[in-house]
């Protein structure tokens, strides 16, 4: 069930109607609601991961229980193992299990020795890595004594099931989004409406850019090697915008439907494609993973307090760990490591202030562009299947040995690149208008709503519905 | 608060639900005016006071196989392509219909059968489908479509009352084109005036070689031929049935449908002919008229 089928329109109704109908008066009787909702959005995919999920809510509501109890050191230390170890253990086996196994093999193979490490037909957990980190957040900081731990247990599982932001984030911290479960909530006309807006937003990122865009993407990164230099340009630049439109178009709805139930959830993008450094661009993207990154790990490994060139291994550790939370495969790593190595200078140098909002002017424009490329090289290896395969995209885009234009081999790709960058530019306009007015969320007005739905009626992918891309991590 | 909501948001919904309902209204008028599609072509651009020789019915192999064009200078008849590119045999039962149902007159209907439809017919909606689509107020056209839609989401069944559905449904198809044709209202969508197509020559086979063929044996059963056919004839129109040139099959047909049938599946011996395995060039599209007007000519002067 994906927010943008017409099984999730009813199943929002449904749930939105009982909760503020049926249960308005009574806050635990809607936190049960929530969880049982959450609990049929997640089955609805796969039930039997619902053990999973809930394994995991058990422990870390049991852990964070103890550790309230404890003053004892080692004991919390202990619980606080016990916790990471099962979370990262199911994480790690789902996700990382045949990965591993197969490096192991081929590290072997490698020496001359055969090693026989026979891959499991595993199922990834849809969101796993979403839920698994948010789940650790809360434990890790009732072990820093940050909050305390929840005693109302039909809360705290509705917190790690929450089905807006289940399945792809924002990856909420439990400081802010768990104490909203334990007070009453009213309904307030003004919030939902700024729901329903960014929902709509979030949908034209999601239907008209991303969902058409990965329909010619998948075209030019299917066939790269027979692609004209121009195609590959056109496919990295629309992968870039696809996969910002489906991660932050998901974002934004998983934000506005938080909002129809009296939830506020953390921003997830700040509008990163007009970032005039790599630095700014990590400070604008997935916030909610690249602030969960630097709070559980850039931190806890010594941040800057043991010198430079010490943090500066920090920084590469946590662009590599990174690019291996998105997924098992050595393209992830890469994509991380390259990110890495292009924040390298900034930091080094340390001349340069990132800012919060871009105010584009014509001094900035080459820097925004010159990121938007390097960026988009990183993406390469983000969609590519394997390494040889991104690196052997890029080799084609510079040596310019294909002649083939996929964008343009029919009229209907034509009509769909042409959309593509009709929703680009209108993407862009928008943010750099609300960037200049530095306003962190889109909020159109009543009149651009009606236009916004409209082009949502008339250029959205219907026929081309695609699963998010970041269900997959 | 929460009743406030939900008026706002039902008056925005109806606002927007009326405006994408009349600008799908003016896509269909514009449609419906142009040449952009067949259905539309056929009744934009010919007399149906002027009556047909023949009709042309097929996928993508009767729009390039056979030019009505050059057998109407073999023939001296009037002649013209209704075939539709990636359509199945109850879609060109439809075309058919749409044909006679729009006042024309044919003595003849050229159907230019592919083997998936030999014995029966998906009942699928084919993919090229959508171009009948701007006449689903018509009754066969809807009854079509009805017919065959499944699942939740039913843009041609709710289309013929709500229009936005199905032009939002299909925007890429229908209402992106619709645009179009506001400037351009006698562009055609691959086809010339006379409903032809014209493959260019197949850039995998530059040799000309002798074709070998195989031969495979084949039963023409289809139960929705008799109806084609029963259709036809309450028209006072006769079914030619005709099977197109294969690059590498030759096609043992036992016919089980009265209609005549000419099997020209292994007639063109060179791949210098074809653009595909099933697609002729233009020198493919030559020949395989010619000869097909000469087995025409005594039937039409039957």
């Amino acid at each position: 069930m994906i927010f943008n089928s017409i099984e999730f329109a009813f199943f929002l109704v449904i749930v939105f109607f009982i909760y503020w109908v049926l249960l308005k008066k009574d806050l635990n009787l809607q936190n049960l609601f929530l969880l049982i909702s959450s609990y049929f959005f997640y089955g609805w995919w796969n039930w039997k991961f619902l053990t999973l999920i809930a394994f995991s809510s058990l422990t870390d509501y049991l852990v964070g229980r103890q550790l309230g109890k404890s003053q004892n050191q080692s004991t919390r230390k202990g619980l606080l193992l016990i916790s990471i170890l099962i979370n990262l253990g199911l994480l790690g086996f789902f996700k990382y299990y045949n990965f591993f196994a197969q490096n192991f093999v081929d590290a072997f193979l490698f020496f001359g020795s055969k090693v026989s490490l026979s891959s499991l037909q595993i199922v990834l957990p849809v969101g796993i890595s979403f839920y698994t980190f948010q789940t650790m957040s809360y434990t890790i900081d009732v072990y820093r004594k940050k909050i305390n731990p929840c005693k109302d247990y039909i809360a705290f599982f509705a917190f790690v099931s929450f089905f807006p932001q289940l399945v792809a984030g924002p990856i909420e911290r439990a400081g802010h989004l768990l104490p909203q479960f334990l007070k009453a909530r009213f309904f307030d006309y003004k919030i939902a409406v700024s729901g329903i807006r960014i929902i709509l937003w979030g949908l034209f990122k999601k239907m008209v850019i991303a969902d058409n865009a990965a329909m010619i993407v998948d075209g030019i990164f299917n066939d790269y090697s027979t692609q004209s230099p121009l195609s590959l340009s056109i496919g990295i630049l629309f992968f870039a915008f696809q996969i910002y439109g489906d991660f932050s178009g998901y974002s934004d709805i998983a934000i506005g439907i938080s909002r129809l139930f009296g939830f506020d959830l953390m921003s997830n993008f700040r509008f990163p494609y007009l970032s005039s450094n790599i630095s700014e661009f990590w400070k604008r993207w997935h916030i909610s993973l690249s602030s969960w990154f630097k709070d559980y790990l850039y931190i806890p490994l010594g941040g800057n307090r043991k010198g430079k060139w010490f943090s500066l291994i920090n920084v590469l550790i946590v662009f590599l760990v990174s690019g291996f939370w998105h997924g098992a495969n050595w393209t992830f790593i890469i994509w991380g490591l390259i990110n890495g190595l292009l924040y390298v200078p900034l930091y080094i140098s340390k001349g340069i202030k990132d800012e919060e909002f871009t105010q584009l002017r014509l001094t900035n424009l080459p820097k925004i562009l010159f990121t938007f490329i390097l960026v988009g090289f990183g993406w390469v290896y983000f969609r590519s299947p394997s390494v040889y395969d991104a690196n052997q995209y890029l080799i084609h885009l510079f040596t310019g040995s294909g002649s083939a234009m996929y964008f343009s081999s029919s009229s209907k790709h034509l009509l769909v690149s042409l959309i593509c960058l009709i929703g680009i530019a209108i993407i862009l306009i928008v943010e750099i208008r609300y960037s200049r007015l530095k306003k962190g969320e889109v909020t159109l007005s009543n009149f651009q709503l009606i236009l916004l739905s409209l082009l949502l009626l008339f250029m959205a992918a219907f026929k081309n519905p695609i699963s998010f891309i970041y269900f997959q991590f | 608060m929460m009743k406030k909501f939900l008026i706002q948001l039902s008056k925005y919904f109806l606002i927007i639900a009326l405006i994408a309902n009349l600008l799908s209204l003016i896509s269909n008028f514009l449609l419906k005016r142009s040449s952009i599609f067949k259905a539309s072509f056929l009744v934009n651009n010919f007399d149906p006071e002027q009556a047909f020789d023949y009709f042309i019915i097929g996928s993508s192999r009767g729009l390039t196989s056979i030019g009505s064009e050059e057998i109407d200078q073999k023939l001296t008849t009037r002649g013209i392509n209704l075939s539709q590119d990636d359509t199945g045999l109850p879609s060109q039962l439809l075309m058919a219909k749409h044909f006679f149902e729009s006042g024309f007159r044919a003595s003849y209907c050229i159907l230019v059968l592919d083997e998936p439809d030999f014995e029966h017919s998906s009942m699928q909606i084919n993919d090229n489908d959508y171009r009948m689509a701007p006449y689903l107020q018509r009754d066969y056209i809807y009854d079509y479509f009805r017919e065959r839609e499944r699942g939740i989401i039913r843009p041609y069944t709710l289309g013929k009352y709500v229009p936005a559905v199905l032009y939002s449904y299909y925007n890429t198809e229908l209402f992106i084109p619709s645009l179009f044709t506001l400037f351009r209202p006698t562009y055609r969508h691959r086809f010339d005036q006379y409903g032809n197509y014209t493959y260019p020559d197949s850039q995998l086979n530059p040799e000309n070689e002798s074709l070998k063929f195989i031969q495979v044996q084949k039963k023409i059963s289809n139960t929705l031929l008799y109806e084609f056919e029963e259709y036809l004839r309450t028209r006072g129109c006769q079914l030619i049935l005709y099977v197109a040139p294969y690059e590498n099959r030759e096609l043992i047909i036992q016919q089980e449908v009265k209609a005549p049938l000419i099997n020209h599946s292994s007639t063109l011996l060179e791949n210098s002919y074809f653009y595909d395995p099933i697609h002729l060039n233009e020198k493919g599209k030559l020949e395989a008229s010619s000869l097909l007007a000469k087995e025409l000519q005594p039937l039409f002067q039957k």
